[in-house]
């Protein structure tokens, strides 16, 4: 099953993404968190790493996974696995924008990740995604955050038709968009 | 307590003062405190046995910030100043659902803005979503 949970900045999405993998893995499966944030610099490299260690504590594996998805399955154990993907906003913001000043249409990385993020929930028990919602700030931005909207934008409403649940969260609170708890 | 939250100019505070006509108006936004003492005062001052309406509960978490106090120490004030009341409406604009900002001090503002309000939802006896005008109640 997918699980699409949509929010903005400090919404609470992170910690209900966590319960819900958590209720999901009772049955003894594999936890895993695909960490698709660009790490920078020492003081986030530190801070990365203590959320690391907390999901230890927890008993969830966490495998940096900046871009290209499906590469994080053959990275995990055979047998029962859910996995906690956190989130959509830098995979497709990595996706997009390389390293070296270059940029992929927003479209094709798009596309990308769509199929990849399909390919692995086929491979999984559970895939709880967590994504942003950044759409409502009315302000115009250049072309490349342009893209950038339309491809988040693209991304969640696909996968929102994919996911058996699409849950928004609202000051902590969940509320079901689609599918029943 | 209430919770009110919802895009700009959504109509939150018409709708609070239509529902609460007698209700007092706390607004630190536009109080302009000149450093951390006058902004914490005017809490202080705010009355306690009447129904209170604190409007733009986000310009004052911004305030506070810029002011250099820590999002734990404005927490504290915030619970205590709701846990001293129960007539109170806290409304808060959605500020978090945007694309993240480049500046620090910019995502910091909406990001604990946002961890606030999650905390301020479990205070909550009721938290609703004005939209249009129209309050959808979620909790």
């Amino acid at each position: 099953m997918m699980i699409l949970i949509v929010g903005g900045s400090g919404c609470g999405k992170s910690a209900y993404a966590e319960k819900r993998i958590m209720e999901l893995s009772h049955g003894g499966a594999m936890r895993y968190y695909l960490a698709t944030m660009q790490v920078y610099g020492e003081e986030g490299r530190r801070k990365v790493q203590r959320h690391v260690e907390l999901r230890r504590n927890k008993g969830m594996i966490t495998i940096e996974q900046t871009r290209d998805v499906s590469e994080a399955l053959p990275k995990m154990q055979k047998g029962s696995k859910v996995v906690l993907l956190e989130d959509l906003g830098n995979l497709v913001a990595n996706e997009m924008f390389g390293e070296d000043g270059t940029m992929t249409p927003w479209e094709t990385a798009a596309d990308k990740i769509i199929m990849q993020l399909r390919q692995l929930n086929s491979d999984l028990d559970h895939l709880v995604i967590v994504t942003n919602n950044v759409f409502e700030d009315g302000i115009e931005y250049e072309e490349g955050t342009r893209g950038y909207l339309r491809a988040l934008g693209k991304v969640n409403a696909e996968l929102a038709g994919d996911a058996a649940q699409v849950v928004e969260v609202v000051a902590g609170i969940s509320l079901m968009v689609k599918g029943k708890e | 307590m209430i919770l009110w939250i919802g895009g700009r100019a959504q109509g939150k505070l018409a709708l609070a003062m239509q529902k609460w006509p007698d209700a007092k108006l706390l607004d630190l936004g536009e109080m302009e405190a000149n450093g951390r003492d006058e902004l914490l005062q005017f809490l202080e001052n705010a009355p306690r046995d009447e129904w209170l309406i604190w409007n733009q509960f986000h310009l004052f978490v911004r305030r506070a910030l810029s002011l250099g106090m820590e999002p734990s120490e404005i927490w504290e004030k915030v619970a205590s100043f709701a846990d001293e009341r129960t007539e109170l409406v806290v409304i808060c604009d959605e500020i978090g659902n945007g694309i993240v900002p480049m500046e620090q001090e910019e995502r910091r503002y909406r990001e604990e803005t946002g961890r606030m309000l999650c905390k301020l939802a479990v205070k909550a006896d009721s938290v609703e979503r004005i939209f249009c005008g129209i309050p959808v109640k979620i909790k």
